[in-house]
């Protein structure tokens, strides 16, 4: 079999069998996406995203054995561990500001070279949760901003705005909560994590 | 920790955004409240979407084999043997060297994309309308534009983009304001079916900000999605760089 017809779960099974080759193809398909989103959240540190992708994507190899194919994706598995160590990081240094890219409209720039179902595809998802997210009320999107992409705790975000620490539980919550309802009626589901 | 304590803070555990204290808390609470358990499911997969707003990025390239070095390095170690003295083999990301074959670029559709894909729309799908001619024809019609405003450099602001799937099974295709590409590069339509290799349709190229109207006979029936590329023009191969500049979704 060809390894673009590989699929990401068998990927992961041959991990726990120490398949190196196997690492190899999961890196090829997600290490972009995986530093982009840790170069976003490090504020363009370009050293410190690629300690912090180093890092996920070790823990992909050495944790292969936990990943639950029937609680989510390898894809957002491995973007989770990006987000933790990325969050860890963040917190670590002690100096977080707001990312600054743009949320609202398309990218500016998307000159890579790509597989094109991979990028419509993605493209098309990234468009569903930028509305999604741009269909909040302001002071919901901030929050959710400022927590996601700049790792701030909720008490640290209360404090930047000024308001109280129940106000900004609440808006991160209902956030999430209208962004699923928007993903859902857009057919954008995906996959319901189980908490446990 | 009470429930509605819990419950309140699923938001902020739910994207990282709690103390240390405060996560072991939710997590003990979680054990045995189902109620939690299943709302912090639907928030926890809004979490993993938001990673899709970041914007893929090339990694160093010496990341690869520093990756593959240290799993080589684990793997030894788990062997119990010191590991060998001997360069990794590390494939060229480009795939013009390297010994073994790992590094042929492969980024493919996640499996769940396709599943889902079917009911996506691209972000300027806004209109779709069905007209209906004088001999009868019915004609759905689907609006896209733009991936990004410059793609490889091209700057595509102001280029719109419209799918006519007619009755009769053939296809319009319409894109205005599509910018002139230097002489090494050419569009690429595709039509990319909900599973399955996109279709390569027509290779083309604008002498003006100018509109391409064209009739397709292909039935799009099964296409999820027309695409426009930018890519290498005739003859300039074999550099076979395709850069999706243009998306409209038939499944809006």
């Amino acid at each position: 079999m060809v390894e673009e017809e590989l699929r990401d779960e068998d990927l992961v099974a041959r991990l726990r069998e120490r398949d190196t080759a196997a690492f190899a193809i999961l890196y090829d398909r997600y290490s972009r996406l995986s530093f982009g989103l840790a170069y976003r959240m490090l504020r363009d540190d370009a050293a410190a995203a690629e300690d912090v992708v180093q890092e996920a994507f070790l823990s992909l190899w050495r944790q292969a054995a936990s990943f639950r194919p029937d609680r989510s994706t390898v894809r957002t598995w491995l973007l989770s561990i990006v987000h933790h160590r990325a969050v860890d990081r963040l917190r670590r240094e002690g100096s977080r500001e707001m990312a600054s890219a743009p949320l609202e409209g398309l990218p500016e720039q998307a000159d890579d070279r790509v597989n094109v179902e991979q990028e419509v595809g993605a493209s098309l998802e990234a468009s569903r949760v930028r509305q999604a997210l741009g269909a909040l009320p302001p002071d919901q999107r901030r929050a959710i901003e400022l927590a996601y992409f700049a790792g701030h705790s909720h008490s640290e975000i209360a404090r930047m705005l000024g308001v109280p620490i129940g106000t900004i539980k609440g808006r991160l919550r209902i956030g999430l909560q209208k962004m699923r309802v928007f993903l859902d009626q857009a057919g954008l589901e995906g996959a319901v994590r189980d908490a446990r | 920790m009470t429930h509605d304590e819990v419950a309140d803070l699923l938001g902020a555990y739910a994207l990282d955004a709690v103390s240390r204290d405060e996560g072991e808390a939710v997590e003990a609470h979680l054990e045995t409240c189902r109620e939690c358990s299943e709302e912090l499911g639907q928030l926890l997969s809004v979490h993993d979407h938001l990673a899709m707003l970041a914007v893929e990025r090339e990694p160093p390239p010496e990341l690869r084999g520093r990756l593959l070095a240290l799993v080589e390095e684990d793997l030894a170690r788990e062997a119990g043997i010191r590991a060998p003295i001997r360069p990794v083999a590390v494939a060229d990301p480009t795939g013009t060297a390297g010994s073994r074959p790992l590094g042929r670029r492969s980024r493919r559709v996640p499996p769940m994309l396709y599943g889902v894909g079917g009911a996506l729309a691209v972000a300027a799908v806004i209109l779709i309308v069905v007209l209906v001619g004088r001999k009868g024809l019915t004609t759905n019609t689907y609006t896209g534009g733009p991936v990004a405003h410059v793609v490889h450099g091209i700057d595509l602001r102001g280029a719109t983009a419209q799918v006519g799937v007619r009755s009769d099974q053939t296809t319009e295709v319409r894109f205005t304001g599509l910018p002139v590409l230097p002489p090494s590069l050419a569009y690429e339509l595709w039509f990319i079916p909900a599973a399955g290799k996109p279709i390569p349709v027509d290779g083309f190229v604008v002498r003006s900000r100018q509109v391409w109207d064209r009739p397709y006979p292909r039935d799009a029936s099964g296409i999820q999605t027309v695409a426009l590329t930018i890519e290498r023009a005739p003859g300039r191969w074999p550099t076979p760089g395709k850069y999706l500049a243009v998306a409209v979704s038939l499944k809006g």
